[in-house]
């Protein structure tokens, strides 16, 4: 029983015609098969292509780095107006270029930068050209020396005379002052 | 010149080549699609699908080009492409089809219309849709060789050249999945 039901259970037949309806599919595709040798020359093709572009961004040469001006903006370093004018006058560009950094280190930069970059004056406070009626002074002093003289004489005996009556006021005044 | 010439006997070395490969193609088509067929249905046991199974097998045939004449076992060589792609698409579909009382599309049994009469053809359905379950709950190492060996175009050799596995090993598996059967019949006709 078993032996006729197993043979019952293969004896399948397709529908007729199966040579004939799998040879027309095969060469409906047969045209559209892709072939071998055109897969290979893609294959080689791209990674032909690879190696060059490899090659070609391993020979291409590098911009330069980028100094710190390029990268950073540029702060500038608020100074006391008329306190050190010289030095912000004499600093050269690339100094100030260098003090910018970034804003928790700014103020210990800017203050090494002034002490390495500025020379050291040998007169404190630093000479300041002389102004309109210094000028004017200096010429008549050069020109008429003895008058000059005179006059400076009289100049420091009337200071001298005004410094005089001013502590015998400030005398007379402070055991005054104390007793009340 | 002799660059035309070399170019025109290459356009006709492929030509013959191209020719040669078609006609062992439909050799092969008209010698063994029926083999093909059956291998896919015992696995599909869906026509529709079985026919499909047999296109796909030969269009990957097809793909194999000029290879194709060095294949020495023709037979076994496609059975086992059959085999393959027929489990594929089973496994694609998620589960092997269990065929009901009442399924239009249960196989056509040769059987069935031998002269026998009306009582024995509806016993031998019943018998059969009840071996189709059996089977299809057979685990898989018992059930594959003994589809295989079911169909009787394949030797124990080929179905174990199909399965890969040795010829020893499928005598041994299809006498225990038959000796199972045996008693799950037994016991169901009780």
């Amino acid at each position: 029983m078993l032996d006729a039901a197993l043979k019952q259970y293969a004896a399948v037949q397709p529908r007729a015609g199966l040579e004939d309806r799998v040879l027309a599919h095969l060469r409906s595709q047969g045209g559209r098969a892709p072939s071998h040798h055109w897969w290979q020359w893609g294959i080689a093709a791209v990674a032909m292509a690879a190696v060059a572009l490899i090659i070609a961004i391993a020979w291409r040469p590098w911009p330069a780095p980028q100094p710190d001006l390029a990268q950073h903006p540029s702060v500038s370093v608020p100074g006391r107006p008329g306190s050190t004018p010289e030095l912000h006058g004499s600093r050269a560009p690339e100094q100030r270029v260098a003090t910018a950094r970034p804003k928790h280190r700014l103020h210990h930069a800017a203050v090494a930068q002034v002490a390495e970059g500025a020379p050291k004056l040998d007169q404190f406070p630093s000479p300041q050209p002389l102004s309109q009626e210094e000028l004017v002074l200096a010429r008549y002093a050069m020109e008429f020396p003895a008058e000059a003289t005179l006059i400076a004489k009289a100049q420091d005996e009337y200071e001298r005379e005004v410094q005089r009556e001013m502590s015998s006021t400030d005398s007379r005044i402070r055991p005054s002052g104390l007793d009340k | 010149m002799v660059a035309g010439e070399a170019i025109l006997d290459r356009a006709s070395i492929e030509r013959s080549r191209i020719e040669s490969r078609d006609a062992l193609l439909e050799a092969l088509v008209r010698e063994h699609s029926r083999l093909v067929y059956r291998i896919a249905y015992s696995v599909l046991r869906c026509h529709q699908e079985a026919e499909d199974a047999t296109q796909e097998t030969f269009m990957r045939v097809l793909r194999y080009g000029s290879k194709l004449a060095e294949v020495e076992d023709s037979k076994t060589w496609l059975a086992r492409i059959a085999w393959r792609v027929a489990v594929d698409r089973s496994k694609r579909r998620g589960r092997t089809r269990e065929v009901a009382l009442d399924d239009p599309e249960k196989p056509v049994a040769e059987v069935a219309s031998n002269g026998n009469s009306a009582d024995d053809s509806v016993q031998g359905a019943k018998i059969g849709t009840l071996l189709e379950k059996l089977i299809a709950a057979m685990p898989s190492k018992l059930r594959q060789p003994l589809i295989l060996s079911t169909i009787e175009e394949m030797s124990p050799r080929e179905v174990a050249a199909t399965l890969g596995i040795n010829e020893a090993a499928v005598r041994s598996r299809v006498f225990r999945a038959r000796q199972m059967l045996k008693e799950k019949l037994a016991q169901s006709i009780r």
